[in-house]
């Protein structure tokens, strides 16, 4: 190991540990107080990535589990991506891992209020969108094609005033076609099992909403027919509906 | 590729907005950080493409890690070559500093040692990013807290021992010169003095946070102070007219107040002799 290559590890070392290792700091030489201005720094900028991403999780877990999960992170699995906004998806699979069933516990929702943190910082950054060589105007006939930046979401608790209540539903989640925020649509189960159904890029639209029917014994009535076109209408205005994939 | 003169100021999100609508008309072009802005969509896409429409980009990267070990990742530089010739920036920075260690990112500017071993490979990754990347790189001295080990050298011989082993130009930070001097106990203005000028290529300000004990931080979230506009004017005698940038990345103050500091640097920059 050169010389230079121990120096930078030992900062490593004092940035990301769960304290300061004594000898890291005995190599670096200085005063201690200033080495930690870089610990400072380095824990600071991670730290309000994560809150501002993980705005629910944190909520859920409370500062204390959150907390205890930053520190191990930062010493066991520190950041690998260059990119800052990446590092909220890569703590959000480490808390995964690290806590697998005891994430539930104590509050059943802290899973599900990640997922939707996650999901959120997806569809805010998402660069992922279709060759517009692909698309044609929508048809029933042909599968439908709906912008790939965005996610729908399953949950099950929901939070009303300082309650959390079970509730569950479909969240989809989009950009707002010209602010670029992000926007909620609260799906039906019907139009959750819908868009499922039509959301695998190869079966027509017909055919999706026809299995849908079918296993929920409904049939395509006139109310179907109506309620059906708003939600379309509705995701087309959204930008969420693109059109459908042309032919080959 | 547009020419690059005057003041320009960072692109922030938060100052896209009037930055769009009421620029003050000193303000000539805009610095851009690639990794705000590589493989995202959604609202950085758009205030990209919005700033390129009205302004010439220059590009300052977060991530180069000139000082760093390993070896640059070949995907990212072939992603970044083409994010620079999409915006034609003229030349690319990044810090004199390191950033990555065993693979792990600890997303800041981290302190090299002024050693003969620092200069050989940082001078040897510039020139590897240089062919990498086909464009010059600016190397931006930064402002350091702590100095890791035993120095061989002042830093004003590192950044020329650094320049003089490659084909590097120089950012100089005259704030980060500044928070330097104070915390260190040097002078600002020799360090000023020493650096070799003809190879300054752009000249950053900012404005930096000083704690209850005097020790400063390079936040870039307070007004430029008295001193380093001062400075910023002993450097421009030296350099000659140079590109210079005001960077804000927190604590924004009305636009009006930043639009003023950008007038302010701008009647600075002009007296200076072409
Ligand atoms: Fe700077």
């Amino acid at each position: 190991m050169s010389d230079l290559d121990g120096r930078q590890r030992a900062i490593a070392r004092v940035c990301l540990g769960e304290a300061p290792p004594a000898d890291a700091l005995a190599l670096l030489g200085g005063d201690p107080r200033r080495w930690q201005v870089y610990r400072d720094l380095v824990r600071t900028r991670l730290w309000r990535a994560l809150l501002e991403a993980l705005p629910r999780t944190y909520a859920a877990a409370g500062g204390e589990r959150f907390g205890g999960w930053f520190t191990r992170f930062l010493d066991e699995a520190p950041p690998r991506t260059r990119f800052v906004r990446e590092v909220a998806p890569a703590f959000g699979a480490w808390v995964r891992a690290a806590e697998g069933e005891a994430l539930s516990r104590p509050a059943p929702w802290l899973p599900e209020a990640l997922a939707l943190d996650l999901a959120e910082h997806h569809v805010a950054l998402s660069d992922a969108r279709l060759d517009p060589s692909e698309l044609a105007a929508f048809s029933m006939d042909l599968p439908a094609a709906l912008d790939p930046a965005h996610r729908r979401v399953r949950v099950r608790w929901a939070v009303e005033g300082e309650a959390v209540v079970e509730r569950p539903r479909t969240l989809l989640l989009h950009r707002h076609p010209t602010l670029g925020s992000v926007e909620t649509l609260e799906l039906s189960a019907l139009g959750a099992d819908l868009l499922d159904a039509m959301d695998d890029g190869a079966t027509p639209v017909t055919a999706a909403i026809g299995g849908v029917l079918s296993r929920r014994g409904l049939s395509a009535d006139g109310a179907f027919a109506e309620a059906f076109a708003g939600l379309l209408t509705d995701l087309m205005e959204r930008e969420v509906l693109l059109g459908s994939f042309a032919p080959i | 590729m547009a020419r690059v003169e005057g003041v320009g100021l960072g692109l922030r999100a938060p100052l896209v907005g009037d930055l769009m609508t009421r620029a003050p008309p000193s303000l000539r072009w805009v610095e851009v950080s690639p990794e705000n802005h590589m493989g995202r969509g959604g609202f950085f896409e758009r205030m990209l493409a919005d700033a390129r429409g009205r302004f010439p980009v220059v590009t300052h990267g977060l991530s180069l890690g000139l000082g760093d070990r390993a070896p640059p990742d070949p995907a990212f530089l072939r992603a970044l070559r083409a994010f620079l010739e999409s915006v034609g920036t003229p030349w690319h920075s990044d810090h004199l500093c390191f950033g990555a260690v065993d693979g792990a990112h600890l997303h800041d500017l981290l302190p090299l040692p002024f050693t003969r071993e620092s200069v050989r490979a940082v001078a040897d990754r510039v020139r590897l990013l240089e062919d990498a990347l086909g464009l010059p790189i600016a190397v931006e001295n930064i402002s350091w807290y702590a100095h890791p080990g035993d120095a061989q050298m002042s830093e004003a011989d590192f950044l020329g021992e650094v320049l003089s082993r490659s084909d590097a130009r120089l950012l100089l930070d005259v704030n980060n010169a500044f928070v330097n001097a104070r915390n260190h106990g040097t002078d600002a203005r020799d360090f000023l003095r020493r650096i070799p000028a003809d190879r300054v290529v752009q000249i950053h300000v900012a404005g930096h946070f000083t704690g209850a004990d005097g020790f400063r931080i390079d936040t870039h979230g307070e007004p430029v102070c008295a001193e380093v506009y001062e400075l910023l004017e002993l450097a421009l005698s030296r350099t000659g007219r140079v590109p210079v940038l005001l960077e804000r990345d927190g604590g924004f103050p009305p636009f009006d107040e930043l639009a003023a500091e950008v007038e302010r640097l701008d009647a600075i920059l002009q007296r200076a002799s072409p």
